[in-house]
């Protein structure tokens, strides 16, 4: 008797699982590449080494779940990196060379290899928003980098009491585009990562810059136009850095910088960060530690 | 000279930017009051309230032919404007609204016609006109709408009045006149050529722009006064089905409906805007996205011009069939329904010889022809063929990342999905290879297709192995259709031939092939034949040639599929005869052809080779006269139903052709083959 009904229970798990394999394999597609998810859900075969494991754990499991193992496979984690200021994965002769930056540290979730040029595009050009999440998601194991890195430096003695809380950001903002450029895309992926982002880790978000114009015609320009030009490219908007001051103002001990956390999609040479941090630090009355947090590192 | 220059420059800049926000306005022509869209109010008042423009477009439209159709899209305002009447006053709407918004506010205007003129003299037009808008957005937030939703009268809507400012353009001074008169003239023209180029067409924003580029300096502006002249239509990609509720959209290029629909925060509209997920990899088409639609084309005349059949030398098969479908697309046509033709042509038939004199009849009677097909390498391949068969005509071919994309011309060829950017253009309409993916079983395809086609224009529809579906109308009568059972060589199709073997995966593991197998591959490469090589999985292909290549010692082997970057490059040397042995999968089942071929397909017993498939595969080999019996093989551990029907549709196939007597007499065959064998 207690073998029939073990034998009935096992059957009956059984087809439960297959039941759930075939609603797995039925529903989803890998919204990268399109294909289906098929027996790939149970097989993490993409953990390489325990450093990029330990690093990788921080990815939500709807991430993993919903992205086929071939593509996750085929993204370049930014980690470990060797320069401690923009996050590359190589030694940097452009950060020793800046004596100017205006914000502290940049880390990005993965390389701008040609497969993430492509999903970028996808969502930035084609406009497929469905990868939104997916790509917001992906930066969170950087996320939890830069949070450990800026505790660190802020109090090398105990950097885990603060990194283990999102706490440790005061505020969270992004790189704004221009109106035409929303207008004409529909969104601004900065502001939608900042977003997705500051909804995970209960951080507020600011909307802080303001960009000037479009940079398009910058080709007819001579070096020193665009360098002027790029450095007025933004500006900090006085009311919301207002409301930032006074939001923060009672609960700031004295002589602590707010910290703040800048979003962007591409890291290139930085220029972009350095122009915002800059016009921040302007506009602010207090000091800022600012921080970067990008997509890919071109 | 300088002046006149500034003085266009200054009529013609108006409204630019993205055009996502249109604005709606009022005007009274003939004691009545019209609501209008806009996404150029410039133009608009220009039209309305100025003198000179609607002077210019009337000329222009005069020229123009098909006056019937323009007339229909036409409001009875613009008609009364463009016949001289002057308007007395003009209402424009200060805030912009979404594109969507806008038209359907102008649509409820017209549609609550009779039930305005009591409550219009009551509340004035602008309350009815806000009513208007508050509807239109109540529906687009996703409110259900019942029908008393017209009796929120207490909306307003902030407005302006219209100047006529003839003293603006500097009236005083003749030479300013003068140059406002041609600036006029220079926008009608502008909108003429827009609206020229745009016939047949369906294009996102973007796209028009493309196009239009270099036709006219202020593309809006043109747009939208062809627009008001009922040159070109106007309306949002992805807009609200017929049914009440307004938040289940379709979208307008690819006719998916809400379950293809994804909704995020746009910063273009400011709200909740849907975008269609299906068609996304052909631009993104969204509800504040304009759609551009062209006129139609116009009917072509019914009338037949004797065909010189001759002249394209068919066989006698293909004759029959060709002049059966030559009268069918000829005849005068009523309902939509008869209006397709399946010409069902076994692989090696000669398909594209047989639409050459199709092609050719549209285009004596001046029309437009389409050859679609869903496979890009298909398109490449037919490309000089059409222009070879063709040099006097304009082809435009066309698949992604194609030169010609903003051309138009007599003969286009192009990929399926190319289709969704056409609007009633052709008139004739062929799909060829239309079970093939990924054409077959994708509604979006279907409706481009359905789309492109003008009201009046057959569609013949071209394959060897049509789906279950159309065989079954054609079987019924309903399809009407034509069958070319033999090939052009008039030689019957080889019929497979089983050899049992192990699965691929057992034959990979064992490193070896069984002896039949292995027999059947070195005679075919003893008498001189190059080899196709089926197998199910992509993963299968490079281990397969691998051993292939040790075990008949031949180096000239190579494996190709979907993923392959090198797979044109080792087509193009498998055509050469560089390479002897090509083992590859279903990628290359169609469009591919070698004179002296054999075909073996593994695991032919696997549930990725369907019947349509299997006859395709197979009918890769005896496409030459000079070899008209190449063999095929089906390899696998059992004969599974796919492959007896294959063997089945292959032998009925030969069988019809016996009995209509297209086949080359066996007799004589054999007395050709030991001439020719007697002659080496």
């Amino acid at each position: 008797m207690l073998q029939l009904l073990r034998q009935l229970f096992q059957r009956s798990t059984h087809d439960i699982q297959q039941a759930l394999q075939w609603l797995n394999t039925s529903s989803s597609e890998c919204p990268f590449c399109g294909k289906g998810l098929s027996k790939t859900l149970l097989s993490p075969s993409f953990l390489k080494s325990g450093g990029l494991q330990a690093y990788l754990s921080y990815l939500p499991s709807s991430f993993i779940q919903s992205v086929c193992s071939s593509c996750q496979a085929a993204i370049p984690w930014l980690t470990p990196i060797k320069c401690r200021i923009c996050g590359r994965g190589i030694t940097c002769t452009d950060c020793v060379r800046r004596t100017d930056a205006r914000f502290i540290a940049n880390r990005s979730a993965v390389q701008y290899s040609s497969e993430m040029r492509e999903w970028l595009a996808q969502y930035k050009y084609r406009g497929n928003e469905r990868l939104e999440h997916m790509l917001a998601q992906m930066m969170l194991p950087a996320f939890a980098a830069i949070t450990k890195e800026a505790a660190f430096r802020t109090q090398p003695s105990s950097p885990d009491e603060v990194s283990s809380s999102s706490s440790f950001w005061d505020a969270i903002t992004f790189v704004p585009v221009s109106s035409e450029r929303a207008e004409e895309r529909g969104f601004n992926q900065a502001e939608r990562f900042a977003s997705i982002l500051s909804g995970y880790h209960h951080i507020p978000l600011y909307d802080l810059l303001i960009r000037q114009r479009h940079t398009e015609k910058q080709s007819f320009k001579t070096r020193s136009e665009r360098m002027k030009d790029t450095r007025r490219l933004f500006q900090a908007k006085p009311e919301t850095m207002g409301l930032l001051h006074t939001s923060l103002s009672n609960s700031l001990a004295p002589s602590r910088p707010i910290r703040l956390l800048l979003i962007d999609d591409i890291y290139t040479t930085g220029s972009t960060i350095q122009a915002c941090a800059t016009a921040l630090h302007e506009q602010a009355s207090i000091s800022l530690a600012i921080y970067a947090l990008t997509w890919a590192r071109s | 000279m300088m002046r006149f220059a500034s003085l266009r420059c200054a009529f013609l800049r108006v409204q630019g930017g993205v055009w996502v926000k249109a604005y709606v306005y009022l005007v009274c022509i003939g004691g009545a009051w019209s609501a209008q869209m806009t996404i150029a109010p410039e133009v608009d008042r220009l039209f309305w309230m100025e003198d000179g423009l609607a002077e210019a477009a009337r000329v222009v439209d005069g020229r123009q032919s098909g006056r019937k159709s323009r007339e229909k899209l036409r409001s009875k305002a613009v008609e009364l404007r463009l016949k001289g009447e002057r308007v007395e006053e003009g209402l424009l709407s200060e805030e912009a609204l979404p594109l969507g918004d806008a038209i359907r506010c102008v649509e409820l205007w017209q549609g609550a016609g009779a039930a305005r003129g009591e409550a219009g003299k009551a509340c004035g037009p602008l309350a009815s006109l806000a009513a208007c808008v508050e509807q239109a957005r109540r529906e687009a937030s996703g409110a259900l709408v019942g029908p008393g939703g017209q009796a929120a009268g207490d909306a307003s809507l902030p407005a302006r009045q219209w100047a006529r400012a003839a003293a603006e353009a500097g009236g005083s001074s003749p030479g300013s006149a003068r140059a406002a008169a041609r600036a006029r003239e220079a926008m009608a023209a502008a909108a003429q050529r827009a609206a020229a180029a745009l016939q047949g067409r369906a294009l996102l924003r973007s796209e028009a722009h493309a196009l239009l580029e270099g036709a006219a300096a202020d593309i809006g502006g043109a747009l939208q006064l062809a627009q008001l002249l009922g040159w070109l239509r106007l309306t949002g990609a992805v807009a609200a089905g017929n049914g009440r509720r307004r938040r289940e959209c379709r979208c307008r290029r690819c006719g998916s409906g809400e379950a293809h629909m994804h909704r995020t925060a746009c910063a273009a509209c400011g709200r909740m805007c849907a975008y269609c997920s299906a068609c996304l990899t052909m631009g993104r088409s969204r509800e504040c996205e304009l759609l551009v639609l062209g006129m139609p084309a116009p009917p072509l005349p019914a009338d037949s011009i004797p065909a010189d059949l001759h002249k394209w030398q068919l066989s006698p098969a293909q004759a029959a069939a060709t002049g059966s479908a030559l009268r069918f697309i000829e005849a005068p046509h009523q309902s939509q329904q008869s209006k397709e033709f399946l010409l069902w042509a076994v692989t090696g038939a000669g398909k594209t010889e047989m639409i050459f004199p199709l092609v050719e009849s549209v285009l004596i009677r001046g029309g437009r022809a389409l050859i679609a097909t869903p496979r890009r390498d298909v398109v490449i391949e037919l490309d000089p063929r059409i222009r070879r068969a063709f040099p006097d005509a304009r082809v435009v071919t066309l698949y992604g990342g194609s030169e010609q994309r903003w051309e138009a011309g007599d003969i286009t060829l192009a990929t399926t999905h190319q289709l969704m950017r056409f609007y009633l253009a052709f008139d004739l309409v062929i799909i060829d290879e239309l079970d093939a993916f990924p054409y077959h079983g994708d509604p979006i395809l279907h409706f481009a297709a359905d789309k492109s086609r003008a009201p009046h224009a057959p569609k013949l529809l071209l394959s060897a192995t049509p789906p279950t579906e159309l065989q079954r109308r054609a079987r019924s009568g309903q399809l009407p259709h034509a069958r070319v059972p033999v090939r052009y060589h008039r030689h019957p199709l080889p019929v497979p031939q089983l050899i049992r073997t192990p699965s691929v995966a057992k034959l990979l593991q064992a490193k070896s092939l069984p002896r039949a197998l292995l027999a059947a591959l070195n005679h075919s490469l003893a008498r001189g034949a190059q080899l196709f090589l089926f197998v199910q999985r992509i993963s299968q292909v490079e281990p397969m040639a691998k051993l292939l290549r040790t075990v008949l010692k031949q180096s000239a082997v190579e494996g190709t599929s979907s993923q392959d970057p090198l797979r044109a490059d080792k087509v193009s040397r498998f055509r050469k005869g560089q390479i002897r042995v090509l083992v590859t999968t279903t990628i290359l089942e169609r469009g591919v052809t070698i004179p002296r071929s054999d075909v073996y397909i593994l695991d032919a017993d696997g549930r990725l080779f369907d019947e349509a498939s299997l006859v395709q595969m197979a009918g890769r080999a005896g496409r030459s006269g000079d070899d008209p019996n190449g063999f095929v093989y089906f390899c696998g551990r059992e004969r599974s139903r796919s492959q007896i029907s294959a063997v089945r549709h292959i032998r009925g196939m030969n069988r019809i052709a016996g009995k209509q007597g297209y086949l080359i007499q066996e007799g004589t065959a054999t007395r050709t083959f030991w001439s020719r064998l007697l002659k080496r």
